[in-house]
């Protein structure tokens, strides 16, 4: 019984591998055809031969009726026929002539013995049938002039001419078996060759090497998709681990800055006896950078949260329209004092949107600062919103003082800012825009940016239109 | 009103309890979860406030088990693990409100007076502060009889600083509550908001009313 277990246990290993798969596969096939093709070929030669033995009966008798017709004596026409060079060695054909009432006027010497009279069949139509020796014969007779003749020819003559050859096909299928399982082998292994390169080189790749890419013009077409997909995934990862470094570059100033001035107001006011206001003011001053730090974290890990899809969000109807004109509400005394006037370009038509009421205005609420921020005094700051086919498109327009084209592709990412000396001034974190991309990404949209140096910008997020 | 508040991080119980003890709160204090759930089975509390991350049983485990106990006590979750998972499991075991840390002071304060103010609402047809009267019903405010115009959402504001009068609202709740809007502070939006009521509100008159707390928000109160 263990010995079954532990067979089943190493085919069950065995077909877990592709190559050894193939290989069986193969041989199998191979084996099987070979099998069929010789099996075909063997019944077509010993239909062949038998179907001639067939042929030379019938033949013979015609022969003998001919010679008997031309009134050529029987013993004669026996003998002529029974010795025809036409016939092939060790193939003795049987002839017999009698006459009408039976009695026998001539026949092939031995033929009594061996095959009475009465065996043959009435008939012109060659049948077996098996003399007394054993031996099977085609037998044929007819009657001529009122002589019975009767011809007959070994038949099973061809199974033993044929049985080295069978002896020999067994070994070949011997050999056929193994070469099969050989070659196959041998094939699979080759076939699977580029895949095994691919592993490799697969494991090769570590965190610090994610520059490494799968050479695809070598590989077979089908892995070459495979080798594709696996260095765009390389691709996308490189680019992530770029981003993460660059973020933890990027964010360093963010949080040290704040820190600093904790750490530094908070020594300096324990250095020395100070008055009850002192206190309250360097309480107070630390109080406005943590939160800073704090709005900083909350900030990060919304970005964070929005990226994994780890946000609950809401799916509601949302009148883009009716957006527009709260965040305008909300922005216009900002807008005032700037300087800066702020319209809402209401849609000729209503235009929805399913997601987030709360999410869409936060993002809108971003660029419009954004572009407030960034814009002189007797500027303007247009938010439109119009249908382009099957989504609907929020664009916030400046008059301000543009982005230049090495900036723009960045303006995205996360602490990227075009005026790099602005950093931290204003409270400007440098993820403003980074977040309305998220919410945009949340909500299946996508932004873009436009800007002319010393003209304005105009930043869209596209979102799918609502059903 | 009386409080138990289940926290293991020694400062921030101390911080808590005294800035809860100030506003008018008795604080009972836990700082591990089995002692945490003793208390809460036993004691009479108007809130529970509890970490997720405890020594001995978690947060969750705690309100599970006061739940079980058929005690519909008020559950609030102060936790720096911010994942929706935990709120939302928090949420359906029966916590009343979760506050993720780093949190404003204030803003618990808020939450707090919220979640102990639901029940029968006291809806004010009138708010009366030191000469200023806020008529809810007609939307209409006056000042030692004078009439103050304002725009819908400028008397919303008003509004909200009158009912919570003496309770320091951050920037963040005001623009949830008066705008519907989850806004990044990085904007100076609300300060102009209240600096444009307070020209109406306040400069014409004596005395203000309407007060800055540096690095939290803003208060309205007479003092």
């Amino acid at each position: 019984m263990m010995g079954v277990a532990k067979l089943f246990k190493w085919s069950r290993q065995l077909w877990t591998s592709l190559s050894a798969r193939l290989t069986v596969w193969f041989a199998v096939m191979a084996f099987l055809l070979l099998i069929t093709a010789t099996m075909l070929m063997y019944w077509k030669v010993v239909s062949h031969l038998s179907s001639e033995d067939e042929a030379l009966a019938s033949m013979k008798l015609m022969l003998v009726e001919a010679m008997l017709s031309d009134a050529m004596p029987a013993r004669t026409t026996v003998q002529a026929v029974a010795a025809s060079d036409s016939l092939p060695l060790e193939r003795p054909l049987q002839v017999r002539v009698l006459r009408p009432d039976g009695s026998l006027l001539a026949e092939t010497e031995g033929m009594g013995a061996e095959l009475p009279a009465a065996l043959f069949p009435a008939s012109r139509k060659p049948t077996i049938i098996t003399g007394n020796s054993g031996e099977n014969y085609w037998a044929t007779s007819s009657t001529v002039n009122g002589k019975i003749v009767q011809v007959a020819s070994e038949a099973d003559d061809e199974m033993r001419l044929l049985a080295p050859y069978r002896g020999r096909l067994w070994i070949l299928f011997g050999i056929a078996f193994f070469l099969a399982g050989g070659v196959g082998h041998l094939i699979s292994r080759h076939g699977i060759r580029p895949l095994k390169t691919l592993v490799n080189t697969m494991r090769g790749i570590e965190t610090t090497t994610l520059d490494q890419r799968i050479d695809v013009s070598r590989l077979p077409i089908e892995l070459a998709a495979l080798g594709q997909t696996f260095n765009d995934m390389l691709e996308r990862l490189q680019l992530s681990f770029t981003r993460v470094a660059n973020v933890s570059d990027d964010i360093a100033p963010q949080l040290r800055t704040p820190l600093g001035i904790i750490r530094g107001q908070i020594e300096v006011a324990l250095g020395a006896d100070r008055t009850a206001a002192d206190y309250k003011e360097i309480l107070e001053s630390s109080l406005e950078e943590v939160v800073t730090l704090s709005d900083l974290v909350h900030r990060m890990l919304f970005l964070a949260r929005a990226e994994n899809q780890a946000l609950d969000m809401s799916q509601r109807a949302v009148d883009v329209g009716g957006e527009l004109i709260a965040v305008r509400e909300l922005y216009e005394p900002v807008a005032g004092e700037a300087g800066v006037s702020l319209d809402a370009a209401s849609p000729a038509s209503p235009l929805t949107v399913t997601g987030d009421p709360l999410l869409i205005r936060r993002a809108l609420g971003n660029l419009v600062s954004n572009a407030i921020r960034h814009t002189p005094k007797g500027g303007s700051v247009t938010m439109t919103a119009e249908r382009n086919g099957g989504e609907v498109r929020v664009s916030v327009i400046d008059t301000g003082c543009g982005i230049a084209d090495t900036h723009l592709g960045h303006m995205f990412e996360r602490f990227y800012r075009a005026d790099r000396s602005s950093a931290g001034a204003g409270g400007n974190s440098g993820l403003g825009l980074a977040i309305v991309k998220a919410i945009a990404t949340l909500h299946g949209g996508t932004v873009s940016i436009a800007s002319t140096v010393g003209t304005g910008t105009r930043v869209t997020v596209s979102l799918p239109a609502a059903r | 009103m009386k409080i138990l508040l289940v926290e293991d991080e020694i400062k921030s119980a101390l911080y808590l309890k005294k800035g809860l003890h100030e506003t008018g709160f008795v604080v009972d204090v836990a700082d591990n979860g089995w002692d945490g759930l003793d208390l809460a089975l036993r004691g009479d509390y108007d809130v529970v406030l509890l970490d997720i991350m405890l020594p001995g049983c978690d947060g969750l485990h705690i309100l599970t088990e006061i739940r079980r106990a058929g005690l519909n006590v008020p559950v609030m979750f102060l936790t720096a693990r911010d994942s929706v998972d935990d709120r939302v499991k928090g949420l359906e075991l029966g916590a009343d409100d979760y506050l993720p840390k780093p949190f404003a002071f204030s803003e618990l304060v808020a939450r707090l007076r919220t979640i102990l103010r639901r029940g029968p609402t006291r809806q004010t047809e009138r708010i009366t502060i030191a000469g200023l009267e806020v008529d809810c019903t007609r939307r209409k405010a006056t000042r030692d009889g004078n009439r103050i115009d304002l725009t819908p959402k400028e008397f919303n504001l008003l509004l909200l600083l009158c009912r919570r009068s003496g309770e320091v609202l951050t920037r963040t709740y005001i623009a949830e509550q008066v705008w519907d809007m989850n806004f990044d502070s990085e904007t100076n939006v609300i300060d102009v908001h209240i600096r444009r009521l307070r020209q109406k509100v306040d400069d014409p008159f004596p005395t203000p009313l309407i007060h800055t707390i540096r690095g939290v928000g803003y208060v309205l109160e007479e003092r």
